[in-house]
C-alpha cells in the first residue's frame, strides 16, 4: 500500500493535489473536435460569463461605432473585429458612475477599476477601512459557480505595484483588481499562465485522481484542524480583527467545498489540453494563453465564471511590438496631440485583436448542439471613456456571445445615460441569477435579445 | 524614577495625566515594569487608572479644542467671512462648497477632505481668485496653521490611545525571512510557488489592513508548505551522501563559494572548472572556510580538481578563488568558470542532516518514546519558532494526530511528520501576527504589548523576519522591558545583516524604489539604458540606504551627502573614474562581439560589476536626489518630468503634497494644447501664468526644473533638444537656487519637516497601520529625539520602537455584531 503515498516529486496536496506530467507545447491548444464534458451533454449547456477589462480607457474617436441597429460600421479600432461583427453587440451609453470623483478629488484609474464590476464608489483610502461593493461575477459565483470544481477564475498579467500608492491616496487594490468577493475583500487574481493551469487543472487526471484519496483525505484534516483553530481566535478577537480571520474561514471553507467536487475528476487530457509554456515574456503569447485557459475552463466546465484584467488600471505598459515606446497611462493623457492619439488607437487596436482571437477560440469550440460563444456573454470594456477626459459615460462595451439564444449579437444598441450595472443585472438574469438590485442599478437593460 | 531612561519617556508622557489616583497608577505601572521578570512585569492597566480606555482619542482634550475654538472664533472664522464666503457661502457655494455651514470643530473634523483643500489653496494663494482681496501672508499662515492643528494635531499633554494593530497576515517577503530563519532555507517560496503579490496600503505592503486572505492565496499557502516540508524533511538518508552545488564566474581575485553540512569523516571534495582563455591556464586557489588547502592550475578545457579531507561534523564553506593574472587587459574570457562544487562522503557512517531537517526532527520514535510522543516533541520545538512564542501543550497536541493519521497510512516517520508540519505552515497563527490579549486585558481597553509580541513587532519591523533565539530569551526573561537592554537589542539587530531587509522594506517603498523595476524607459532614445543598469541604479540607492542605516547616517545625507557607492557601470554614467581606473575600460561587452567603446551601448558586463565603492560625487550631484535611480523613476520613458519629480520631493520627502487643482483650473494638456511648438520649460511657464494654475505649479515645479540638469536616466546633460538647460528656480518661500546642487542646499532648512515626514513613514511601517491624529503626539517625541541626537537615522529608529503606539495596544471596541462572512 505504501507505493501509493510515497511522495512524488511535485507536490500531492498542490492546488489539487497532484503532479502532472504534461509536456510543454509552444501554447496551450485544444485539439480535435472533442464533445464538452459528459454532464454537458445531457442537458442544455450552461451560459458562461466573462469580463474582459482594458485599462487607461481609448481614442474613442476611433474606437466608439457609430449608428444604430444592424446599421453600423465597425472602426478602425475594432477593425479586427470585422469579421466577427454578427458575433456581438456594441452598446453606446452606459456609464459606470461611481468611477467619477463625486467629490473624492482625483484619482480616476483607482475609482474606475474598483467601480467596473461593483457599480459602488470606492472608499477613498490608503490604506484602513478599503470598501468598495461585491462585484457581478462573485454574486454570479455564488448563485451560479457552485456546480462546477471552481466557482470562478479571475485572471489577468500584471502584478499589483511594488510601492506607493496606485492612484492619488487610493490603495492599490482597488486599481489591481476588478474582481471583490466581499466590499472589502479584492479576489486576487492569477497572472501566471502555468500557475493558471495548475490551479484549474492540476490533479484532474482520471489517474491523478485515483491516487491521491489518501492525501485529500489528509488534506481535509489539516483544513478540519486549522478551521478549528480560527473558530478559538476569532472568540478573542475585536472586529477588524475579526474580519481578518473571517477572509481565513471563508477560504478554508472554499477550498473545502473544492474537495469535495474534485472526487468526479474531470479528464482534461481527453481535449488534448497542455500546461503552458513557463515563458511568458511576450505580451501578446501571455494574453492569448490567458485566453486559451478561460476557452479550456469553459469548454471542460471547470467553471462558468471568469473575470480577465488585460493590466492593471493606470498601466504604464510600452508595447515595443506595435511601435509604442511611450508607456500606455502617458499616452492616454494625450493632451489631443495627434502622435499621441494615433498610439493609443494602435493599443486599442492591438488589444482588439487579442479579443478576436479569443472570440475565435470560442466560436470554433464545440459546446452542445452549437459552440462556446453562442452559450457566453462576454463583455469586453473599461469604465473610463476617453483616457484623457477620464469620462465614466458612453463607456467603450462590447458584449459578444449569445447566451444560448437569449441574446441576439450583431447590432449597435444606444442608452441613454443609463447606469452599466443594469447591464450585469440582466446577465445575471439570463443566467437564471434573480435579484433585485446590483449596485447601482435601476433596472434590467432592454434590448439585448433584440 | 531612575527607571525612567528613554524607552520609557514617551510611556511617560504618555501616562502623563492629574490626579493623585491615576499618579498612583502610574506608580505603579513603573514598579511593574522595571521588575522585568517575565509575565509579571506586564503592567496591570485597570479600567479606572487608565483614561485612555474610557475616553478615547480627543474626546480629553478639553482644553486644547477651547483654544482652538477661541481662535476659530475670533481669528479665522472673521478671515473666511471676508475673504471666502462671498462665492463659498450659502448663497452661492461655489464648486458646491459653503463655509458658512461649519461653526464648530465636530462639522470641520468631519470633512477633512473639503478643509485640507481650504489650508492648501490659502497657504499656496490658488484662492482667493487674482481679482479678489488677498489674503497677507500672515494671515496665510494663520489659515493653513490652525486647519493643520484642528485637523491633524492632537492635545499631547492627555493621554493618547496608542492605537490598534489589525491582525497582520505575513507579507511575501515576511513569510519567505519566515522560511528562511525557521530551516534554515534559502529558498524564495513565494516565487517558487508564485504566491499572489501583496497590496499597498498607506504606501507600504505590510499593512494589517490591506493584506487580505482569498482562496487563491491560501492555497498557495498550502503548495508552499508541502514545499517547505519536502525541502525541509530528508527522507533518503543515503542521498545525502553525494552533494552538488552550482559555482560561478570569476575575473582576477574574485571569489565563489558553497556550504555543505558535513559528518565526522574523511570526504571527497571537488569542483569542476575551465578558464576562458584559448590555450591558456589560470591558476585558483581552494579554500575551506577561508583557509587556502589547494592551488590548481586551470586550462581551456573543463575538468575536476579534487581533495581529499578529514572533516569535523557541522557547516563548511568551499570556495574557490581566481589568481587570474589581475595585470591582463579586461577581458570576457580572462575569467575561470567554476561549473559546480561537489562533496562526497563520509566514506565510513551516516552523512549528516542538514540544518533544516534536525530543526523539525529531533527525536525519533523508540522503544522507549512512542510515535506520539516523538511527535509531540518534534512539534512543539517547531511550534516555538512558528508561533514566535512557546506554544500550550494543548496548542501542540492538535497537530500530533495529523502526524499519526499519515503514519498509519502507511508513511515512515520523516513522511508524516511532513504532514505535521503542513499543517504548522497553514494555521492562523503562523500565518498572521495575532497579539495575545487576555479578557482582563480586554476589558481595560490599554494593555503593553506582550514581550513575545515586541519581539515579534521588533523583529518584522527591522529584519522582516521572526525574533532569533536571543531576541525571544530577551523577550523570556524581560528584557525587552528594560530600556537599556531593549536599546542593545535594536543596535544589535541594526548591525546585523538581516537588517538589510529594512532597506528593502521601509526604505526602498518610503522612496518608492521598487518601482524601479518595472519602469519602462525608451531603450532607443537612452542607449546606455539595459536592465544591468536598472539593477545598478537599484543597488547604488540601497547601499546609500544602508549607510543611512549604519551608526553615521544622518537624515541630512539624504540632501548633501558628497558621496555614492558605484560600480564601474554607474561611474560610467556619472563621468566619474572607478578607482581611478577609467570605466569605460573596463566594459567586456557581451560574449562573442566586439567591443566598440563609440557605440553608447551598455547591455553586456563590465569587470567588476558587482563590486560597488565609495565614490566622491562631483560638484553636480549631492545626497540621493541626484542618485539615477531617484532621476529615472520620476521620469516618463522618453523624457523627464519636472512636474513628476518636484511632486516625487513634495510628496516623499517633505510630506507635503500640492493640494488637488482646484476645479476652475484648466490642465496641463490643454496649455500643451495651445503652445505647440515651445520648449517644456515654456510651456510650464505658460500653464503657470494662469492664476489657478501658478500656485500649484510654484510648489512643483521649481525642484523639477531644479533637476532638468539630468535627463531620464540621471546621466549630466548640459542641453536638451538643443536648448541650453536653464535650472534656476524659487522656492514657494522665496529661496533662491541655481541648479540641483543648491536647490539641494536651500532644502536644508526643510529638515525639520522632512524629519516629520519620515518619523511619520517609518512609524506607518512599523506598525502596518495609517496614523490618526493621536499618533502626532508619539511623532512629535520621535522627531525631538532624533533632533537632539542630530538627526542620526538610528535615532528614529529607536524612537519609534519605544513610542506608546509601538509598545501599547489599544483592544479595539468589542463587536456589537457577529459579521455576515460575505
Amino acid at each position: 500500500m505504501t507505493h501509493r503515498f510515497s511522495l512524488s516529486r511535485r507536490s500531492v496536496l498542490r492546488g489539487l493535489g497532484v503532479s502532472m506530467a504534461l509536456p510543454m507545447l509552444n501554447s496551450m491548444k485544444v485539439e480535435g473536435a472533442v464533445r464538452a464534458s459528459t454532464a454537458l451533454a445531457e442537458g442544455t449547456p450552461p451560459v458562461r460569463l466573462a469580463w474582459v477589462f482594458f485599462p487607461n480607457g481609448t481614442n474613442s474617436r476611433q474606437w466608439l461605432p457609430s449608428g444604430e441597429g444592424k446599421d453600423w460600421e465597425v472602426t478602425s479600432s475594432l477593425e479586427p473585429l470585422q469579421g466577427l461583427r454578427d458575433e456581438f453587440l456594441v452598446l453606446r451609453g452606459l456609464a459606470q458612475r461611481n468611477a467619477a470623483s463625486l467629490g473624492d478629488g482625483p484619482g480616476d484609474h483607482a475609482r474606475s477599476a474598483a467601480a467596473f464590476l461593483t457599480g459602488a464608489h470606492p472608499f477613498k483610502t490608503a490604506g484602513s477601512k478599503i470598501r468598495v461593493g461585491r462585484s457581478v461575477d462573485q454574486v454570479a459565483a455564488d448563485h451560479y459557480g457552485r456546480q462546477t470544481r471552481l466557482p470562478s477564475i479571475e485572471l489577468g498579467t500584471e502584478e499589483g505595484r511594488a510601492a506607493g500608492s496606485c492612484d492619488s491616496g487610493y490603495a492599490c487594490a482597488y486599481s489591481n483588481n476588478i474582481s471583490w468577493r466581499t466590499e472589502s475583500q479584492p479576489m486576487a487574481k492569477e497572472i501566471d499562465p502555468r500557475k493558471a493551469f495548475d490551479r484549474l487543472f492540476g490533479g484532474s487526471t482520471v489517474k491523478d485522481a485515483n491516487a491521491n484519496q489518501e492525501r485529500l483525505r489528509l488534506k481535509k484534516s489539516i483544513l478540519d484542524m486549522v478551521n478549528q483553530q480560527s473558530k478559538q481566535l476569532e472568540a478573542r478577537v475585536g472586529q477588524d480583527d475579526r474580519r481578518k480571520l473571517d477572509e481565513y474561514f471563508t477560504s478554508i471553507r472554499d477550498i473545502e467545498q473544492r474537495l469535495e467536487r474534485m472526487t468526479k475528476p474531470v479528464d482534461v487530457e481527453r481535449y488534448g489540453v497542455h500546461a503552458p509554456k513557463e515563458d511568458h515574456s511576450d505580451y501578446g503569447d501571455h494574453i492569448r494563453m490567458m485566453y486559451d485557459l478561460m476557452v479550456v475552463a469553459f469548454q471542460s466546465d471547470t467553471t462558468r465564471i471568469a473575470t480577465f484584467m488585460l493590466a492593471n488600471e493606470g498601466s504604464n505598459k510600452t508595447f515595443p511590438m506595435i511601435e509604442v515606446k511611450e508607456g500606455h497611462h502617458q499616452l492616454s493623457h494625450h493632451q489631443e496631440k495627434q502622435d499621441a492619439m494615433d498610439k493609443i488607437a494602435k493599443i486599442d487596436r492591438y488589444y482588439s485583436e487579442q479579443f478576436a482571437y479569443f472570440l475565435r477560440r470560442m466560436k470554433e469550440t464545440p459546446d452542445g448542439e452549437s459552440n462556446l460563444l453562442d452559450n457566453s456573454m462576454i463583455v469586453y470594456g473599461g469604465a473610463i471613456g476617453d483616457g484623457n477626459r477620464h469620462n465614466h459615460d458612453d463607456l467603450p462595451i462590447l458584449l459578444a456571445g449569445g447566451a444560448g439564444g437569449q441574446v441576439k449579437p450583431g447590432r449597435l444598441v444606444r442608452y441613454d445615460n443609463l447606469p452599466l450595472n443594469n447591464l450585469f443585472l440582466s446577465m445575471l438574469d439570463v443566467a437564471g441569477v434573480q435579484i433585485d438590485r446590483l449596485g447601482d442599478s435601476t433596472g434590467m437593460l432592454k434590448g439585448l435579445a433584440g | 524614577m531612575n527607571h525612567a531612561i528613554y524607552p520609557f519617556r514617551s510611556s511617560l508622557s504618555y501616562l502623563r495625566w492629574k490626579g493623585t489616583r491615576q499618579l498612583l497608577g502610574l506608580l505603579f505601572l513603573i514598579s511593574s515594569t522595571s521588575i522585568g521578570t517575565g509575565q509579571e512585569s506586564s503592567p496591570q492597566i485597570t479600567p479606572e487608572n487608565n483614561p485612555a480606555s474610557s475616553n478615547p482619542a480627543n474626546s480629553n482634550s478639553g482644553e486644547f479644542d477651547r483654544q482652538l475654538l477661541e481662535e476659530w472664533k475670533g481669528h479665522v472664522q472673521p478671515l473666511l467671512v471676508k475673504y471666502c464666503v462671498e462665492c463659498h457661502g450659502k448663497s452661492t457655494a461655489e464648486a458646491d462648497v459653503n463655509l458658512e455651514l461649519y461653526q464648530d470643530l465636530a462639522s470641520i473634523r468631519k470633512q477633512p477632505a473639503l478643509w485640507d483643500q481650504v489650508r492648501g489653496v490659502a497657504r499656496i494663494g490658488a484662492m482667493p481668485p487674482p481679482d479678489s482681496p488677498q489674503l497677507s501672508e500672515q494671515e496665510k499662515e494663520r489659515l493653513s496653521r490652525w486647519v493643520e492643528e484642528a485637523l491633524h494635531r492632537t492635545d499631547c499633554t492627555v493621554p493618547q490611545s496608542p492605537g490598534h494593530v489589525t491582525i497582520r497576515r505575513l507579507n511575501n517577503i515576511e513569510y519567505d525571512n519566515t522560511i528562511r530563519d525557521l530551516f534554515a532555507l534559502d529558498t524564495s517560496i513565494s516565487q517558487k510557488i508564485g504566491f499572489v503579490s501583496d497590496d499597498v496600503g498607506n504606501g507600504f505592503d505590510n499593512q494589517g489592513e490591506v493584506l487580505s486572505l482569498n482562496p487563491l492565496l491560501l492555497e498557495k499557502y498550502f503548495q508552499g508548505a508541502e514545499l517547505v516540508a519536502n525541502l525541509a524533511i530528508v527522507t533518503n538518508r543515503e542521498s545525502l551522501r553525494k552533494q552538488t552545488k552550482e559555482g560561478g564566474l570569476l575575473f582576477a581575485d574574485e571569489r565563489c563559494s558553497a556550504e555543505f553540512d558535513f559528518a565526522d569523516g574523511e570526504y571527497e571534495i571537488s569542483i569542476r572548472a575551465k578558464y576562458g582563455e584559448a590555450d591558456a591556464k589560470a591558476k585558483a586557489t581552494i579554500l575551506i572556510d577561508g583557509e587556502e588547502v589547494k592551488t590548481i592550475e586551470i586550462g581551456n578545457k573543463t575538468e575536476g580538481f579534487t581533495l581529499e579531507r578529514t572533516m569535523v561534523a557541522g557547516r563548511h564553506r568551499i570556495e574557490v578563488r581566481s589568481d587570474v593574472d589581475r595585470t591582463k587587459p579586461p577581458r570576457l574570457d580572462h575569467r575561470i568558470e567554476v561549473e559546480r562544487f561537489r562533496m562526497d562522503g563520509p566514506k565510513k557512517g551516516d552523512p549528516a542532516y542538514p540544518a533544516s531537517h534536525l530543526r523539525v526532527i529531533s527525536v525519533y520514535p523508540s522503544d522507549s518514546l512512542s510515535m506520539e510522543e516523538a511527535a509531540f516533541q518534534n512539534l512543539s520545538g517547531i511550534l516555538r519558532v512558528a508561533y514566535r512564542r512557546p506554544a500550550e501543550p494543548m496548542e501542540v497536541a492538535k497537530f500530533v494526530p495529523i502526524v499519526m493519521e499519515a503514519s498509519r497510512s502507511g508513511m515512515s516517520f520523516e513522511e508524516s511528520m511532513k504532514f505535521g508540519l503542513q499543517a504548522v505552515l497553514v494555521s492562523p497563527q503562523f500565518l498572521f501576527r495575532i497579539e495575545k490579549s487576555d479578557q482582563e486585558e480586554v476589558r481595560s481597553g490599554v494593555y503593553r504589548v506582550d514581550p513575545y509580541d515586541l519581539a515579534t513587532r521588533i523583529s518584522y519591523f527591522l529584519w522582516s523576519a521572526p525574533p532569533d533565539e536571543i531576541l525571544l530569551k530577551e523577550a523570556e526573561t524581560g528584557g525587552l522591558y528594560d530600556s537599556a537592554r531593549l536599546h542593545r537589542q535594536v543596535e544589535r539587530m541594526l548591525d546585523d545583516p538581516r537588517s538589510k531587509a529594512l532597506v528593502q522594506g521601509f526604505f526602498a517603498q518610503w522612496l518608492g524604489l521598487r518601482n524601479l523595476t518595472t519602469i519602462e524607459v525608451d531603450a532607443g532614445q537612452y542607449p546606455r539604458w539595459s536592465d544591468r543598469l536598472r539593477d545598478s541604479m537599484n543597488k547604488e540607492t540601497e547601499l546609500f540606504c544602508e549607510h543611512l542605516l549604519s551608526t553615521e547616517g544622518k537624515i541630512s545625507d539624504v540632501l548633501n551627502a558628497d558621496f555614492t557607492f558605484l560600480n564601474p557601470r554607474l561611474a560610467e554614467l556619472y563621468g566619474l573614474p572607478y578607482e581611478d581606473r577609467e570605466p569605460s575600460s573596463m566594459y567586456l561587452g557581451n560574449p562573442g562581439r566586439p567591443i566598440r567603446l563609440e557605440d553608447p551601448r551598455r547591455s553586456g558586463l563590465y569587470m567588476n560589476e558587482d563590486r560597488y565603492v565609495k565614490a566622491s560625487l562631483p560638484g553636480t550631484r549631492r545626497g540621493m536626489l541626484t542618485q539615477a535611480s531617484i532621476l529615472t523613476l520620476t521620469s516618463n520613458p522618453s523624457r523627464t518630468s519636472p512636474v513628476k519629480r518636484g511632486k516625487w520631493v513634495l510628496e516623499n520627502i517633505l510630506g507635503d503634497p500640492p493640494p488637488p487643482a482646484p476645479p476652475n483650473a484648466p490642465s496641463f494638456e490643454e496649455t500643451q494644447k495651445e503652445h505647440k511648438q515651445v520648449s517644456l520649460r515654456k510651456q510650464l511657464e505658460i500653464h503657470r501664468s494662469n492664476p489657478s494654475c501658478a500656485s500649484c505649479h510654484k510648489m512643483l515645479d521649481p525642484i523639477g526644473l531644479g533637476l532638468e540638469s539630468f535627463n531620464a536616466i540621471g546621466e549630466h546633460r548640459e542641453r536638451d533638444n538643443g536648448q541650453p538647460i536653464e535650472a534656476d528656480g524659487e522656492l514657494m518661500d522665496g529661496r533662491k537656487f541655481s541648479g540641483a546642487v543648491e536647490l539641494l542646499e536651500a532644502l536644508q532648512s526643510d529638515l525639520p519637516k522632512i524629519s516629520r515626514h519620515f518619523s511619520r513613514m517609518m512609524m506607518t511601517y512599523a506598525l502596518g497601520r495609517g496614523l490618526t491624529t493621536a499618533d502626532e503626539c508619539a511623532i512629535d517625541e520621535v522627531v525631538a529625539r532624533a533632533k537632539g541626537e542630530e538627526f542620526h537615522v538610528r535615532s528614529f529608529v529607536h524612537g519609534v520602537i519605544s513610542s506608546p503606539p509601538f509598545q501599547f495596544h489599544q483592544v479595539e471596541s468589542p463587536p456589537t455584531e457577529k459579521p455576515s462572512g460575505l
